[in-house]
């Protein structure tokens, strides 16, 4: 007798448990997420390497032109081609400070711009990340920034980098902005940008006075390959 | 007996069950990515985009014609910032192509790629967006509302809380606003209102930033590995 109802309670407990964990199972399929989140609770999801590059493509396909470049300047690095080992072997050769942070990611610090070719000349590279595509490791993303410039450092490096620029690309997609001295360094936000749109390429070369921070300068190089 | 062995083969089924629905579906994730994330985006993209395009109500615009229409120095006698914006289809659409903008950056792309990932995780990226518009539109004078409640029901939250966990530090930070700004330059705002609006932004900064935190990303924290209740932008679940 005692048996039975031992039998039967555990019966119930375990009806009960695998109820649950059914429940549980079931919060984690697609359709219960939405649930688990207003409950929440995440589902662990890790963001790898393949996510932040299906993020950068959607980011290419959308800002992307309609022809072709005739050239794909990126300081001296060549997109969809040149691979990690390529650029870890750059990097040893200049004695850079580089470091690979995630899969996908190598950023360099304290770039000198010897590094980019002996016609280079200007400011260092305070920070320079390279993106590889996870699944061929080809480069496919560079941003140079350089940080707390002053006016007429920030107004010089941004006029040579574009005047390089049209010499290989022509005219840029899009410009605004004033790049002179007087104007980026007079004021919060004062920016100055170009950019160029290829089928194949994006370029951004930016300069902004950032308040606290001085004029930072970006350049921006991306495959828009699929 | 032969009910006992019956229950507890049920339960071991149904834990078994439980267990591998589990595993499967949060390990599915990766399968689902592309579709669900590269739709929500691409949507988000294209509307970014047509906005910037159509110059007149993306974000001001040379001589805008609907009601936005900033202009460089184009701000009317009775303009306010949040109609020369374009009011809220204008920041709308500047705040959808800021956020593709900044999914360019290898570095800022990382905090937002787990909202990216799985279309019923949140936020997703038009939370996001919509999160971002109305602190903006409601900074600018519009009259959204902010913390509100998105279309699929996700309540943004308060900018330190959404960003506790990610452990953002100053350098990242600085580059967020300084794409953002070039966005909003590139679309003829004006100085003045990129000032504002960059306001609007650095004014967050002491309860997004992380001094703690390395000055650059990417975000290598727990958050980022956490799709719904974790990562990314103005919001987060609640």
């Amino acid at each position: 007798m005692k048996r039975a109802r031992l039998l039967r309670v555990s019966g119930y407990v375990a009806s009960v448990l695998g109820g649950l964990t059914l429940f549980v199972g079931f919060l984690h399929t697609k359709a219960g997420r939405p649930l688990l989140a207003r409950l929440g609770v995440g589902c662990p999801v890790k963001a790898s390497p393949a996510d932040v590059e299906v993020a950068r493509l959607s980011s290419a396909r959308a800002l992307r032109g309609v022809e072709a470049a005739a050239s794909r300047p990126a300081l001296g690095f060549a997109l969809d081609s040149m691979t990690l080992s390529d650029v870890k072997a750059w990097a040893a050769k200049h004695d850079l400070n580089c470091d690979e942070l995630r899969t996908g990611l190598m950023r360099c610090t304290d770039v000198p711009v010897t590094a980019f070719g002996d016609r280079e000349t200007g400011a260092p590279v305070d920070q320079l990340d390279f993106g590889f595509a996870p699944a061929t490791e080809h480069l496919v993303n560079i941003s140079a920034w350089r940080h707390g410039m002053s006016g007429v450092a920030a107004a010089a490096q941004m006029g040579s980098i574009v005047s390089a620029m049209q010499q290989q690309l022509g005219a840029p997609t899009r410009q605004a902005g004033d790049r002179t001295a007087d104007y980026l360094a007079s004021g919060p936000m004062h920016t100055a940008i170009v950019e160029y749109r290829f089928t194949d390429y994006i370029a951004d070369v930016s300069a902004t006075n950032i308040p606290g921070r001085g004029l930072l300068l970006r350049e921006h190089y991306m495959s828009a390959r699929d | 007996m032969e009910v006992y062995v019956t229950k507890w083969s049920c339960l071991t089924l149904a834990l078994l069950a439980g267990v591998g629905c589990a595993v499967a579906a949060c390990g599915s994730d990766d399968d689902t990515t592309g579709g669900g994330g590269t739709s929500g985006m691409a949507a988000m993209a294209g509307k970014a985009a047509a906005g910037a395009a159509g110059k007149g109500t993306a974000a001001g615009g040379e001589g805008g014609t609907t009601g936005g229409g900033a202009g460089e120095g184009g701000s009317g006698g009775e303009s306010t910032l949040y109609t020369r914006l374009g009011s809220h289809d204008g920041i709308a659409a500047a705040i959808g192509l800021i956020v593709t903008k900044e999914l360019g950056d290898p570095d800022i792309a990382s905090y937002f790629a787990p909202n990216l990932q799985v279309a019923s995780h949140k936020p997703q990226a038009a939370d996001i967006e919509e999160c971002f518009t109305a602190l903006l539109g409601h900074a600018a004078g519009g009259s959204e509302m902010y913390p509100m409640t998105t279309k699929s029901g996700f309540v943004c939250r308060g900018m330190a809380e959404a960003h506790s966990d990610l452990h953002i530090g100053s350098g990242t930070f600085d580059h967020f606003v300084m794409i953002a700004g070039g966005v909003l330059k590139d679309a003829h705002v004006s100085d003045d209102d990129i000032t504002t609006v960059a306001g609007v932004l650095t004014g967050t900064k002491s309860t997004i930033v992380d001094n703690a935190a390395p000055a650059n990303g990417p975000c290598i924290v727990k958050a980022c590995e956490v799709g719904e209740a974790g990562a990314g932008g103005a919001g987060g679940s609640k």
